[in-house]
């Protein structure tokens, strides 16, 4: 049985690793190249802050550590800052994220929104005390601004395609008899 | 909650999380602190893992920029035949007339990218995006195995795109002229103000240090300058227009909406410094600089001045 749950934790954080690569190879694409438009919205991590929200249990701090690593190194940021800010969110909201498990999709919208500005405040504060060359804030708050809007859809899509959803009490209960 | 979850607050747990923290802050210091080492363990990352996605990345983005280009397939088909309605007309005009226009296009391109003639070039495909909205940049699938070298020009067939920065085996960066880091040196054509051409993540970079701002007119043609002798010059960069923010910005040549293949020039080797040169005295001679005379006492003991026989 716990070999069998364990199997499963590890296939659901391939997963995840797969549904992150997914969205990162879709942002690699030239498609756009060149037109500098809007800063779109950073789906990965609204996936991210959903699964973990969702399924604590099955996306580890490696998987998330691993995939945001990654894709500093692909998308020309500086190496492993932003990594740290999402391990630091990660863990704030599974840290909370028993008490915030039957509270209403809005409070937790708002939360999350709240995390992932201050995330970005802080990565932006570090890159002032670093001398890095920091992007506009106007287009740093746009991209805040369309992250927090396709929250909703990124976790009503990983319902739809994955069957991402919140434990129910019971299945805690016995993961926590499990463990 | 009365109790926590299985794996919340684990002692170990607790520890790794801080152990993998402090990689990550140890790896953003030696990103911050060795900077060019860290950005060729970068160049040499995606340089092997983006071309093993080639096959899919081309592909994709191909099929997908026909989707968003034509709204259905039937619609392309139906060019499609149109096209072929109007080749056959085109095959019935004199052969006069295309050899003219084929002339008359080559002229008018040539008169558009006045490129020196001693600029070849290679041309690559556009691999992949740079994928973060704050910096502007594509991936070529060419690289050094093609002789590419940092700092080269890159066009499209009409104007400047960007320059490259960052070479791997295969692929190669260039960073384009919209990128908020790109500063190139340009040439305002009919004035011959010269300015800088600074990105700023917009689509129209602007013109930053106008001599006179005065003889800047919207409509004027930008040229590259060729100041600081790391970029050719005489590249067509593109048209002066006025920001709404009534600043002179440059709307560029290039087509950046359909950035496919990219021709990155082969400039010539960055001019010898040969002023040091003579500075350096050849072969080993010791220090640099104003001699020491010879010790007087010493030309006075070789010559026996000093000799006053007072010696037992």
């Amino acid at each position: 049985m716990i070999d069998g749950a364990h199997r499963h934790v590890v296939a659901s954080a391939l997963l995840f690793l797969a549904c992150e690569a997914a969205i990162l190879f879709w942002r690699l694409l030239p498609l756009s190249s060149g037109f500098a438009g809007w800063p779109g919205p950073d789906l990965g991590l609204c996936l991210m802050f959903a699964w973990v929200l969702r399924r604590p249990d099955q996306v580890g701090a490696l998987p998330i550590v691993l995939f945001f690593a990654i894709e500093d190194v692909l998308l020309l940021r500086p190496l492993g800052l932003w990594a740290f800010f999402v391990l630091l969110g990660s863990e704030a909201a599974r840290g909370r994220e028993h008490r915030w498990r039957d509270q209403p999709f809005m409070v937790e919208w708002l939360r999350v929104s709240i995390l992932i500005g201050m995330m970005m405040l802080g990565y932006r504060i570090v890159q002032f005390l670093f001398l890095l060359p920091v992007p506009v804030l106007g287009q740093v708050i746009l991209q805040y601004l369309a992250t927090v809007a396709c929250y909703p859809m990124v976790v009503f899509g990983a319902r739809w395609l994955i069957g991402l959803r919140r434990i129910s009490a019971a299945e805690a209960e016995m993961m926590r008899h499990n463990a | 909650m009365a109790r926590k979850g299985p794996d919340f607050s684990t002692p170990i747990r607790r520890v790794l999380i801080a152990l993998v923290s402090i990689v990550l802050i140890a790896l953003f210091l030696f990103w911050r602190i060795d900077s060019p080492r860290a950005e060729q363990m970068r160049v040499a990352i995606i340089d092997r893992v983006v071309p093993s996605f080639d096959w899919a990345l081309i592909p994709v983005a191909k099929v997908t920029q026909m989707v968003s280009g034509f709204q259905s397939y039937a619609r392309i088909y139906e060019q499609n035949q149109e096209l072929r309605r109007e080749l056959q007309k085109m095959q019935a005009w004199k052969e006069a007339a295309v050899q003219l226009e084929q002339e008359n296009s080559k002229l008018l391109a040539q008169n558009n990218v006045r490129i020196d003639a001693a600029l070849t070039s290679v041309t690559g495909v556009v691999m992949a995006d740079s994928g973060s909205a704050f910096r502007q940049s594509v991936l070529l699938n060419v690289g050094t195995q093609d002789g590419i070298v940092d700092g080269w020009a890159t066009m499209d067939g009409l104007g400047l795109v960007g320059r490259i920065s960052g070479v791997g085996q295969r692929t190669s960066r260039v960073v384009l002229l919209t990128d908020p880091s790109s500063r190139i040196p340009v040439t305002v054509q009919p004035s011959g103000q010269r300015a800088l051409l600074t990105g700023d993540n917009s689509g129209l970079p602007f013109l930053d240090f106008i001599e006179s701002p005065d003889n800047v007119r919207p409509g004027d043609r930008v040229v590259t300058s060729g100041d600081g002798g790391v970029f050719p010059a005489g590249l067509l960069a593109g048209q002066v227009a006025l920001g709404s923010d009534g600043r002179m910005r440059l709307r560029m040549a290039a087509d950046y909406g359909r950035l496919e293949f990219l021709r990155v020039l082969r400039s010539h080797p960055a001019e010898a410094i040969s002023e040091a040169g003579t500075l350096i005295p050849p072969g080993d001679q010791g220090l640099i600089g104003p001699v020491m005379p010879d010790s007087p006492v010493d030309q006075a003991q070789s010559t026996g001045a000093l000799a006053t026989g007072t010696e037992p």
